[in-house]
């Protein structure tokens, strides 16, 4: 376009046209990279939780008790069980070549001493490394042996001519209902998917973005008289449509091919995730309006984006954090944005969720004022350049 | 120019003309320790804002409800005396979890009627839910037996004779490697490892892209001296930057540093060889440095999440698992922190192994497709101006 006043539509009418058109690789990357993510981490997480933990059992008791404990164990899904062995040093062999990541060892003696009413342990060994076993046996082995326990215990007092219902309540007075809220399975991908696609959105709008303006900078007659808020409004339109689309793809992908729950309602999900990508696309923005070459432009926001997801308090909350990361979280986009859609999905409703948008949409705006001025600055500072070079 | 020349040149142009190279070789991983370091310096999840709804109010429901309050995994933000307040804490997340002691409580166990104590917890966030669930297994498991052998300790049994007899079977846990379950033991070492490889992959891609764009300028070399002389002092640099953010992680974050050194410089060098050559077959497709760029952004999180780093391999699907085979993280992060942590690691060489044959392959790749572009320099100059353009 040889025009030097572009109005605004003419600016969303060429940067549609470079999207789609002159470097498709644009809009492939921010419609497609959300959609590959979360299809890849949805079949990752598939199994929801971790099952099939290979389990040793170390047996030295041999008898109708100690293979009714084992039998609790084999029927949980949580536990696989790879081998029995005879010997304390086959044990160790086992956990130590990690062919079992988790060990049985019933006492000998245990069923004579349950009898005789003394106490009996069995003790469970875990190798922790990696915390996903860890957490997941200790969510299920105390309340496999606690029932274990109490059935026994309710058969002993029996034996002391107490009613079997009696026994039961003497042997266990106190009983734990636990309710666990919005995701009861406790289901990995519910809790992961959703913020990873945030993720995945917000590197997507980052790669497609981060050179908006960086290459007007070396071509920049076409634009010389165009006002700078039309400019960036006109470049950044597109990329804001396009953004929300890969959003709700990514949204529906999940919710569709992963069963991910959806108990609220779109509003408010379109609501939040307006905010997000605005707040994204003018952080892409005003990088692009800093970055001295393209180069800088691509590599910048790397460092700012890559620790964010861990930060923004999706995974590893902020009531455990410390002031500093607190801090850091506070400046992160997604932080107001991932727990929101995992809350609207899950729970249904968001208690922040218009503070959030509130937030997101403010610093969009403060930084899109900053890419603004920075633009008009420098596109008056290249211009002078070269009338300059024209007049020598 | 011999071998030492390409190399002093190489040295040069990454600490000189083009520092961000050694700025991603040595900056990304200890940037990455620093930083998720300090995010969880907390080791695990504790305070857990917890509202407390007890509708017996005696001294026994009191005193179940000072064992939660004594665990440090919860902290109590209010007492509510209704259901509804209750709920309004957990519905605008002021409170995490909800403990409901009923009003028959205190009655109904003193007359050895089983009575049930109501924990609500919010599940979003699995982290917050597992710590909370745990706990609560926990106390009220001992609570119960406690109250319990009272109960038969009125039918004149021994105090010692009546815990046996409601709780006959204890658990006893051995947690191994991390006993504490800190989440800075578990994750930092994966994340670092996940950081150094991009470090890597950047600064080679770098490297070799001014090579391909600038190819006259050693067109009278030997392929070999041009790749061993490029390549040798990044292959150097990353087994460093790899020692030193075990250190670091060691010294300033106190994760436990129990393999032995061999072992691990052993991985370390293997892994920077491995990724070297990654990234000079990839620099030779990826023309530009912006596109690499873009590449190696979009693959550090699904390089990270399927390694099986955290989500482990037993529960990944069959083409989850098979991608995770192809990643090079997949082989060393799991080990790393094996080592450093439990001081071994069963995999450990048949891990070294993989890494070395795929090292070998890619740098074989990428040597023939050097080859190939000299042969044909007009090509790939032509495809750099498009490109550049």
């Amino acid at each position: 376009m040889a025009v030097s006043d572009m109005g605004l539509k003419d600016i969303i009418n060429y940067e549609f046209s470079y999207m789609f058109r002159r470097n498709p690789k644009t809009a492939l990357v921010l419609l497609g990279l959300p959609f590959l993510y979360t299809l890849l981490f949805g079949f990752v997480y598939s199994a929801n939780s971790v099952k099939n933990i290979p389990t040793l059992i170390y047996d030295q008791d041999h008898t109708v008790v100690s293979s009714a404990l084992i039998q609790a164990i084999t029927d949980s899904d949580r536990y696989k069980i790879v081998a029995e062995v005879n010997t304390q040093e086959a044990m160790e062999d086992y956990l130590y070549t990690n062919d079992a990541i988790a060990a049985l060892v019933i006492p000998p003696n245990f069923a004579r001493d349950i009898k005789l009413g003394k106490s009996s342990q069995v003790m469970i060994t875990i190798n922790s490394a990696n915390l996903m076993f860890s957490n997941s046996i200790l969510g299920s082995i105390s309340e496999i042996v606690q029932t274990f326990s109490t059935g026994t215990g309710q058969k002993s007092l029996e034996g002391l001519s107490q009613m079997p219902s009696q026994a039961l309540s003497n042997a266990a007075p106190i009983r734990l209902a636990i309710r666990v809220l919005h995701n009861p399975t406790l289901s990995y991908s519910n809790f992961m998917l959703a913020g990873m696609g945030a993720n995945g959105l917000q590197l997507a709008i980052m790669i497609a973005i981060c050179f908006i303006l960086t290459r007007e900078y070396t071509n920049i007659s076409h634009l010389k008289d165009t006002w700078a808020p039309i400019i960036l409004m006109g470049k950044l339109l597109p990329y804001w449509i396009c953004a929300m689309i890969s959003f709700v793809v990514y949204l529906t992908i999940n919710v569709v091919f992963f069963d991910s729950p959806f108990r609220g309602d779109m509003g408010s999900l379109l609501l939040i995730g307006s905010a997000f990508t605005f707040a994204i696309i003018n952080v892409g923005a005003f990088y692009s309006a800093l970055a001295p070459n393209q180069i800088f432009a691509v590599q910048l926001p790397m460092l700012y984006i890559m620790p964010s997801y861990l930060f923004c308090g999706y995974s590893w909350p902020l009531l455990a954090m410390n002031d500093f990361s607190r801090g850091f979280a506070a400046i992160m986009p997604i932080t107001y944005a991932a727990d929101v859609i995992r809350d609207i999905l899950l729970a249904g409703y968001s208690p922040v969720l218009f503070a959030n948008t509130a937030i997101l949409f403010a610093f969009g705006g403060v930084l899109f004022c900053l890419s603004c001025i920075i633009f008009f600055l420098r596109r008056r500072k290249i211009l002078k350049r070269l009338s300059l070079e024209m007049t020598s | 120019m011999n071998l030492w020349q390409i190399i002093k040149r190489e040295f040069r142009q990454m600490f000189v003309q083009d520092p961000k190279r050694v700025v991603y070789l040595f900056g990304a991983s200890a940037i990455y320790i620093l930083l998720f370091g300090l995010l969880y310096g907390t080791h695990v999840v504790n305070a857990v804002p917890t509202v407390v709804y007890d509708e017996d109010q005696t001294t026994l429901s009191r005193s179940l409800l000072q064992n939660f309050a004594d665990s440090e995994r919860y902290k109590m933000v209010a007492y509510v005396t209704s259901q509804e307040e209750m709920e309004e804490y957990l519905h605008s997340k002021q409170a995490l979890v909800a403990i409901n002691i009923p009003n028959t409580f205190s009655h109904n166990a003193k007359l050895g009627l089983s009575t049930p104590v109501l924990v609500k917890i919010n599940g979003t966030n699995l982290i917050i839910t597992n710590t909370a669930l745990s706990a609560a297994q926990e106390i009220i498991q001992a609570f119960s037996n406690n109250m319990g052998s009272h109960l038969l300790q009125t039918t004149g049994q021994m105090p010692q004779q009546a815990l046996h007899k409601v709780a006959p079977v204890s658990l006893e846990l051995r947690v191994l490697h991390n006993a504490t379950l800190s989440y800075l033991d578990f994750f930092v070492l994966g994340l670092a490892m996940a950081a150094l490889q991009q470090g890597i992959l950047l600064s080679v891609s770098a490297s070799m892209i001014y090579e391909y764009q600038n190819m006259h300028e050693l067109q009278n070399v030997s392929t070999f001296t041009v790749l061993a002389g490029k390549l040798l002092p990044y292959w150097l640099c990353g087994t460093i930057a790899f020692v030193m953010a075990l250190t670091i992680s060691s010294l300033a974050f106190h994760i436990p540093f129990n393999g032995d050194f061999a072992s691990l410089l052993a991985l370390g060098t293997i892994f920077s060889f491995t990724i070297t050559a990654f990234a000079s077959l990839l620099a030779a497709y990826c023309r530009t440095e912006v596109t690499f760029t873009q590449f190696s952004l979009a693959y550090a999180v699904p390089g990270f999440v399927f390694s099986g780093y955290t989500w482990p391999q037993y529960s990944m699907d069959i083409i989850s698992t098979v991608i995770s085979y192809t990643f090079p993280i997949t082989y060393v992060a799991d080990t790393v922190r094996a080592l450093m942590v439990s001081g071994h690691a069963p995999a450990l060489h048949k891990n070294i192994l993989i890494l070395l044959i795929m090292g070998v392959i890619l740098l074989t790749i990428s040597t023939l497709v050097y080859i190939n572009k000299r042969k044909h320099p007009t090509i790939s100059a032509e495809k750099t101006a498009l490109s550049q353009s």
